[in-house]
This record gives C-alpha cells, sequence and structure tokens, in this order.
C-alpha cells in the first residue's frame, strides 16, 4: 500500500505519537498553528486526525513560511542562532552562549515545529537538538533553508558535472514532423470522431509507422492512453489547426499558414500551445498512479471529491515549471531531483492545495488518486495515497512527467540518465532561448541543399531537407513516389491543382524548389510550373457568397451609396448585381432567396394556368418547385388553383416566386391571362396593379421582342400584354423615350395610352395600397416583446399595419404600411414576414428595428 | 431588391473563360447565370461540377470557401 519511495519523509512512525507529543507538552500552540493555517479545531476532533494533520500539513514549506512571517524578532533570533550553526545546537552550548533562551522558548520552536529535538522520545530533551540526526524529521533543515532567504528562498539548481549516460536529445523537428504526418493523414482522409472526442484505433494504426518517434500502434488500445500521440492530437487541436466537418475531423486552413511560418513563430507557438493544454493531463503518465475516474472530467475538479486539478491549475502548474527549468543552468545537465525538491521548496502547493476541509476522514490522503497496484480498490471510503510524505511521488513524478517527458517531447530539454540511473536534464539551445530568454538559435533550413528536381517532374528530397517547411507544402502540390532514405516526389498538373484548393500556388512552390535545389530547375519544369500559375490564377470559385440584385441601376446605385460608407459592404459586379462582402446586418431590409440557379423552359403554360411539363431528365427542379405551388393533374400536368396557392403561401412560396417560375420556365412565354389569374389566386397587390401605368404598342411584333431582350427595356417595361403591346410604368415613361432615342427606335410619346389596369380581385378594398391610412391615430413605441405581440395580434385579427422601420443601426427611418402574414424567431432575433405596400412585394423586417407601430382597422387583403 | 444567399461565384480574368465554359458539351443545361461579363453565379452543389468543368478545359481553378 505504501510506495517504496526513497525521496518519502521520515516520520514519526504513527500519528498517535504526535497526538502523545502535542498532549504532553503544548496543545494550546497546536491550536494556534490550527488558527494561523485556517483550519478549526474543535472538540470531537478525532487524535487520529490531529496527528495526520500535523504530520501531512503543518510542516509543509508553504506553511512554515506563512509561520516565519508571525515570529516574534526574538523567536526569528534564536532560530538564527539554529541556521548559523547549520541547525545543529547542543543545549549546553546553548546555555552557555545563550543564556537568554530558556528551554521554554525551545519548546515554542519545537511546538511550532520550527525546530524539532533529536532523537525522538516524547518529550523535548535536555541533550542535543540535532536536526541532521537519523530520527529528525526533514523540515527542519528546509526551515533553516527558508530562514536563508529574507523573503522567497531561490533554491540552487547546482549542475552536475558526473559522467552522462543514455543521453537522449530533445528534437524539436521531431516533433513537428509528427505533427505534420498526423494533420496530412487527417487531410487525405478525415476520421470520424468517437465520442471521447478523439478519432479511433484505426487513425492510430495508419499514423505509427510514420512517425519520426515511433509508436506500438498495436498495444495501444485508445487516443486518451497513446502518450505522445495524444500529445500531438492535442497540439494540433489546440493550435487551432483541427476542424470538424460531418462529424469527421480534418485540417482548418490555418495548417497552411502554420507550417509555412518562420520556424522560430512555430517553435513558439507550439510551447504556448502545450501550456494551455487541459485535455493531455502529464498526471495521466505517471505509471505509479491510478485515478479515480477512468478519464478526466475537469467539471468536477477541485473544490470537489478530487485532488485532481483544474485545466486552471493545470496550466499554472506548467507555468510554474517552466519558470523553474528557466532557472537550470543552460547548456549544463541537472539532476531531476533537485529540480523537484527546488519545486517544493518554491511552491508545494503548485499542483494540488492542501485541503480545504478537516472534517472528512480522508482528509489526509490524496483524493482520487491511487498507487497503480491498488487501482482494483475504488471508491470513497477506500484507503489512496497519503498527502504525508508522497509528495514526491504525486507532484515530484509530475513534475518529472512535465520535464523529462513533455518538454522534452516538444525539444526545449534533453535527458540523460547518471550512471546511477538518475535521471538528468538540460536545457538545449532552444529551451535556453525560449524557457531562459538566452539566445535565438538557428532553425531555417539552409538553402540550395536539400532536394533536385528532375525534368521528369520528379523531386528527390534528401534527409537533411526533410523538414516541416519545406515538407509540408512540398506534400500538398505534389504526389509521393516513394518513402525512403529518400523522398520521392512527383510534379502533375492534378497535385498542383489540389495544392491551389489549399491555398498554396504553384508560384509558391516553384519558389520553395528555386530556394531549395542543389541544381537548377530543369527549364521544361518551370515553364509549365509557370503556365499552371497562371491558369491557376485565371479562374477563382468562391463558396457561400451572398448576392445582391437590383431591379434597376438607379436602385443599385443608391443601395451602394447607402451601404458603402467608411466600410465596403458591397462590391459590385455589374450595374444591378453586386456581392456581399461585409456583414448583411448592415443592409436595408430586402427580400432573401435561397438562390436557384435559372430554370430551363420546360413547360407550356395556358391562360387557365393549366401547365404541361416535357418529362425530361434534366427538368427536376422545376418540377419539384412546381409541385410547391400546382396540384397534379396527371403524370406531367399540374394546375395552379386557390387551393394549392394557399398551400403554397403556407409553406412560405409568395407571388414573387411563382411568378419566376412561370415566367423562366415558360417555353412559350407566361399568356398575359394565366399572369392576371396568378395575381387574383395570390391576391396579389404588386405593382402590376398598382397606380397608372402605360400601353406601349410597337408597329411589328419583332420590334417588341427585340426590345424584351435588351436588358434596359427588359426593366422598364411592366408587362408584355400581347404581340404588339405591353405596360409600362406612367414614372418610367421619360427613361423609356430616353432609351428609344438611344437605341434609336423611332417613337411617338402621344401614342402611349395612359390606362388603369382592371381590378383583378373581387374583395379589394376600394383604397390605393399606396395612400396610407388616414392618420387618426399615432404611431405608438413599444418593446420588442411587444412589438411582437402586437404583430402576432395583427396576423390574428386580420389587420394591416404601420410601422417606422429603422433602415440600418443607427440610420433613417422609414414609414412603411404592411399586411403581415407571419412573425418567427431565426437565430434568437424575431422576424416579420409582411407584405409592404410601398415596396410592392413581400419583404422580411427585423423586428427589433421596427422603432413604431399602430395596428389599422383596415383588413388585409385575402391570401 | 433581392438578396440571394449562399450561392457560389466564379469569377474569371478574361471572360472568354465563361464562353467557354457555357459552350462545353453538356453545359447548356445547367443554365448558369451571367450576373457580369467576368462572373457567373452558381448554385453550392454545383461547385465540384464547375470546378471540374474548368479542369477539364486546362483550367486550375482555385475554390476559395467563406
Amino acid at each position: 500500500m505504501k510506495p517504496n519511495d526513497t525521496s518519502r519523509r521520515a516520520l514519526p512512525d504513527e500519528s498517535t505519537e504526535w497526538v502523545q507529543w502535542i498532549q504532553a507538552y503544548n496543545l494550546p500552540s497546536l491550536q494556534m498553528l490550527c488558527r494561523a493555517r485556517g483550519i478549526p479545531v474543535r472538540e470531537g476532533m478525532t487524535k487520529f486526525m490531529l496527528g495526520h494533520l500535523i504530520a501531512s500539513e503543518l510542516f509543509r514549506p508553504s506553511v512554515l513560511r506563512s509561520l516565519l512571517a508571525d515570529l516574534s524578532p526574538e523567536e526569528r533570533e534564536w532560530l538564527d542562532l539554529f541556521r548559523r550553526n547549520r541547525g545543529v545546537l547542543r543545549a549546553a552550548d546553548l546555555a552557555r552562549n545563550r543564556s537568554d533562551m530558556p528551554e521554554a522558548g525551545l519548546r515554542r520552536l519545537a511546538v511550532r515545529g520550527l525546530i524539532v529535538p533529536g532523537p525522538f522520545d516524547g518529550r523535548v530533551p535536555q541533550g542535543t537538538f540535532d536536526v541532521t540526526a537519523p530520527r529528525a524529521p526533514l523540515w527542519c533543515p528546509e526551515t533553516v533553508t527558508l530562514l536563508a532567504a529574507d523573503e522567497r528562498p531561490e533554491p540552487e539548481l547546482p549542475p552536475y558535472t558526473g559522467a552522462v549516460v543514455k543521453e537522449r536529445p530533445g528534437d524539436f523537428r521531431a516533433l513537428e514532423h509528427d505533427l505534420m504526418v498526423l494533420a496530412d493523414q487527417l487531410q487525405q482522409a478525415p476520421v470520424r470522431r468517437l465520442k471521447s472526442g478523439f478519432p479511433g484505433k484505426r487513425f492510430l494504426t495508419r499514423v505509427a509507422g510514420r512517425l519520426r518517434v515511433p509508436v506500438d500502434a498495436a498495444a495501444l488500445n485508445r487516443m486518451e492512453t497513446s502518450g505522445r500521440i495524444l500529445l500531438l492530437y492535442d497540439l494540433l487541436e489546440e493550435l487551432g489547426l483541427l476542424r470538424s466537418r460531418h462529424d469527421r475531423i480534418t485540417t482548418s486552413p490555418a495548417i497552411e499558414e502554420f507550417f509555412r511560418e518562420p520556424p522560430h513563430e512555430r517553435v513558439a507557438e507550439v510551447l504556448e500551445g502545450w501550456q494551455q493544454l487541459t485535455r493531455y493531463n502529464e498526471m495521466y503518465h505517471i505509471k505509479e498512479l491510478a485515478f479515480g475516474r477512468e478519464f478526466p472530467d475537469y467539471e468536477g475538479g477541485e473544490g470537489k471529491a478530487d485532488d485532481l486539478p483544474t485545466p486552471e491549475r493545470l496550466v499554472g502548474a506548467r507555468e510554474f515549471l517552466l519558470a523553474l527549468a528557466g532557472r537550470m543552468p543552460p547548456g549544463a545537465w541537472v539532476a531531476l531531483d533537485k529540480v523537484i525538491n527546488a519545486a517544493y521548496l518554491l511552491d508545494d502547493g503548485f499542483l494540488i492545495r492542501p485541503p480545504q476541509s478537516y472534517f472528512y476522514a480522508h482528509a489526509p490522503l490524496y483524493l482520487g488518486i491511487w498507487l497503480a497496484d491498488d487501482s482494483q480498490v475504488v471508491g470513497m471510503w477506500s484507503w489512496g495515497i497519503e498527502r504525508a510524505g508522497n509528495w514526491r511521488l504525486v507532484e515530484g513524478r509530475f513534475i518529472r512527467e512535465v520535464l523529462a517527458g513533455s518538454l522534452h517531447a516538444v525539444g526545449m530539454i534533453d535527458v540523460a540518465e547518471t550512471p546511477d540511473g538518475r535521471t538528468l536534464l538540460r536545457l538545449n539551445d532552444l529551451g535556453a532561448w525560449l524557457i531562459a530568454g538566452g539566445p535565438k538559435p538557428e532553425l531555417s533550413l539552409p538553402p540550395g541543399r536539400a532536394l533536385v528536381v528532375q525534368p521528369n517532374f520528379d523531386i528527390i528530397v534528401f534527409p537533411e531537407g526533410q523538414d516541416v517547411s519545406l515538407l509540408w507544402p512540398l506534400l500538398q502540390a505534389t504526389e509521393v513516389i516513394s518513402r525512403d532514405v529518400t523522398l520521392t516526389l512527383r510534379l502533375t498538373a492534378d497535385s498542383i491543382y489540389r495544392a491551389s484548393q489549399r491555398g498554396i500556388s504553384a508560384a509558391s512552390v516553384l519558389s520553395l524548389l528555386q530556394a531549395h535545389a542543389r541544381s537548377p530547375i530543369p527549364e521544361n519544369v518551370r515553364q509549365a510550373m509557370e503556365d499552371w500559375d497562371h491558369r491557376n490564377q485565371q479562374v477563382a470559385i468562391t463558396t457561400y457568397v451572398d448576392l445582391i440584385e437590383a431591379e434597376s441601376a438607379e436602385r443599385f446605385a443608391e443601395l451602394l451609396a447607402e451601404v458603402n460608407g467608411k466600410q465596403t459592404i458591397i462590391r459590385p459586379l455589374s450595374e444591378t448585381v453586386g456581392v456581399v462582402v461585409g456583414p448583411v446586418s448592415k443592409l436595408p431590409p430586402m427580400t432573401t432567396l435561397d438562390y436557384q440557379a435559372p430554370l430551363p423552359p420546360a413547360v407550356t403554360i395556358s391562360p387557365d394556368l393549366d401547365i404541361t411539363i416535357e418529362p425530361a431528365k434534366e427538368n427536376w427542379r422545376v418540377r419539384l418547385r412546381l409541385a410547391a405551388i400546382a396540384e397534379k393533374t396527371g403524370p406531367n400536368t399540374f394546375r395552379i388553383t386557390r387551393k394549392s396557392v394557399a398551400r403554397g403561401v403556407a409553406n412560405g412560396y409568395y407571388y414573387d416566386e411563382a411568378l419566376e417560375l412561370l415566367r423562366l420556365s415558360a417555353k412559350d412565354g407566361l399568356p398575359t391571362r394565366a399572369a392576371f389569374k396568378l395575381q387574383g389566386l395570390f391576391g396579389h397587390h404588386g405593382p402590376a396593379s398598382v397606380g397608372e401605368v402605360r400601353i406601349l404598342q410597337v408597329t411589328r411584333e419583332t420590334v417588341l421582342t427585340t426590345m424584351l431582350e435588351i436588358e434596359d427595356f427588359r426593366e422598364l417595361l411592366l408587362q408584355r400584354l400581347g404581340p404588339t403591346t405591353a405596360l409600362v410604368r406612367t414614372e418610367r415613361m421619360e427613361t423609356l423615350l430616353a432609351v428609344l432615342e438611344e437605341f434609336g427606335i423611332p417613337n411617338d410619346a402621344a401614342s402611349l395610352r395612359e390606362v388603369r389596369l382592371p381590378e383583378v380581385r373581387k374583395n379589394t378594398t376600394p383604397q390605393d395600397p399606396y395612400v396610407l391610412s388616414p392618420k387618426t391615430t399615432r404611431l405608438q413605441t413599444y418593446s420588442t416583446r411587444k412589438t411582437r405581440e402586437m404583430l402576432e395580434e395583427a396576423i390574428r385579427q386580420n389587420r394591416r399595419v404601420r410601422l417606422r422601420y429603422q433602415l440600418h443601426a443607427g440610420g433613417r427611418t422609414q414609414e412603411r404600411t404592411v399586411d403581415p402574414i407571419d412573425v418567427e424567431r431565426r437565430h434568437g432575433v424575431a422576424y416579420l414576414t409582411a407584405y409592404c405596400h410601398l415596396r410592392g412585394e413581400v419583404q422580411v423586417f427585423r423586428i427589433p428595428s421596427i422603432v413604431a407601430l399602430e395596428l389599422l382597422d383596415t383588413p388585409v387583403s385575402p391570401r | 431588391m433581392k438578396l440571394h444567399r449562399h450561392i457560389a461565384l466564379v469569377e474569371v480574368n478574361d471572360p472568354a473563360i465563361i464562353d467557354a465554359l457555357e459552350a462545353a458539351p453538356g453545359w447548356e443545361q445547367r443554365h448558369l447565370r451571367r450576373v457580369s461579363p467576368g462572373a457567373v453565379a452558381i448554385q453550392m452543389d454545383q461547385v465540384e461540377e464547375v470546378a471540374a468543368a474548368l479542369r477539364n478545359l486546362g483550367y486550375l481553378p482555385r475554390v476559395i470557401e467563406q
């Protein structure tokens, strides 16, 4: 049960001895100590507990330090006497030299634990006070050391000068090579993420053979127990180089930048990343220990029922040990046990804090930590490891795992042994630079030595050139032909194309090859790569962009002027189309559509909205969209009815989209009667039924057909009525006449007849939709929640709403009259979908941007 | 005014590339929408198809993820 640990402190055999001692001499002093430590001493506190309390807690350096701070000047002087005499004083000498130091004073110091009498016999002896006596506890020399410093002791880390065997230099290049192998594998074949968050064992077996530091994949059960691979994997995650896509783990775009940045920056990033790791915990690699939980769940941690360090504490412990490693003399070997001693003296609670409560019987134990041999004994009440004397087993081994494990793995520390098996550590150049602030070592690959490019597009990379800053881009941009002592790669157009998808251009690969090749790049290879680069630069496909489409160039220009202020929000592509490059929230409210590619002309539409679709395979998209607003009357026939329209509207299919669908997919155009009927079915108040329009009459059918093919005219003409007639909005007449003149088409403005459109709805209100309701009531401001409730009420009561809407944050407001259709919440923001009478189309309004509103008595049109 | 969300945009230096793309066999069915002489809007699910077609035409299109 008890560890066979030579570093274990020689404490009194059993706590009962301590209790007797305390009882015999000065229990009130113990109470004083407990008060100083904030530990409540109450009746009923068992002797057993008191003994453990003394043994495990009170004499740790951190406690001693706080006790020293409370000493009176007289007591301090007496202790100083001990320090000058290296902790050994004879009572007789004391009596001779310092008659002012009575026995009672010695006893006070002894009870405080600052000195301990020699051979322990249960009473303060009259003979020798010898802290180096075999039975004397070890804390007294530490007290002496503590006294040696005024405030914070600076423990020495003396260099080891003896023989050194089994030297293992820290190798950062091996680490980054293995990081690259893992990343490359995850990029080539994304793997499924298990419940634990790691990839499965198959992944381990795939990469194990390619690692510079080999891993016995067959011996690994899980990623969690895989030590170095887990360190590599967690480093990739911590550095933001991985991401999940469709439940699979792959590399993130940041990986390219990471492997291409200067090596010094990469080294610093890795060290910083390691320090922040929380899932990778060196404690779990201490072979001698087992833990209460199979795998850490840091939601518990400190303050709960175990001593496993919280993530913050783990990160803090690494920081503490980095600072400690920084005290090691660069380039010299230092014994690990000296480093552990120094850590103990500096801050013995750097990893696991002493228990904050002594009301439980298990307080003297490390909670949740067992000896590996006793790992089958688990549970709250089982015996764990005593805190007393096991600091070097728990915290000490953690220090070993960090310094000789992780920091060695990340290439900062070299590890070796003495002939008698003690572990030695040494800060190498990289560690001396990053940890101890030494000079910056040379890390860059020397140019002109790493590879040879052959005229057949093969690249041979020599061992000295197999560095990630060169290998990573090359592996992305080539195909691997063979892996041996030398690595043979091949450049192809396909491999360059693949690399371009990852942001690596052919030009950058060429310059890399030119920098590292032993001989000039063959002319045919150079020319081919320049050509590939040219072809790569010519075409770019940008995914997930938002496109703005305005109905006219004027509207688009207005929009650009409105939104493109200090920041460019829209990058124009043409006079009416632009790409949104800024936040969409900066745009004014507008109809939002999921983009659909233009439809093939596939249907024939009768004036009564009977639709026949050609049974071709590529018409599936039209068929799908038609099904949303039409009833199927046969295998290839549909009919749009009031009922089918109602169903479509309920599913968010509005007039605009229906009209666009029919217009784009009709082989012979949309018959005028069918267009009017569609308006009637949707109860649409769109522009076609609004205000004054004029009929454009041309002499020949071909003239109008040609005009409709020209975009400028198409925007101005509202709708084609017949072979030679079309509708034009009155307010656009001047523009139309100007365009006609520009295109050299003779015109006679007087021949343009002014008409009013026939009313197509039976239940329309006599009011012109553009004329706002009489302002008998005032717009009022409500809270967002109230606004939403009022809008929902308006929908229930079928009432029209007048509102004032803020076009964009802090911007101007505009008054609108709308027929509310639906209120919905998306991404935590409520939106109103309504037919806007000002714009003549269904629009979506952000409810928090509605600054005031009123419910009108006017009913909305039936929909 | 309409906002088309989540589309893919093919942009080229030379409009002739899009002409060639549109003239490629089988592409009349795709109904690419040309939004400017040098840009074509496509649906997200057409990206791979369009990239492959451009690749067949001898170009090495860069696919930039927003």
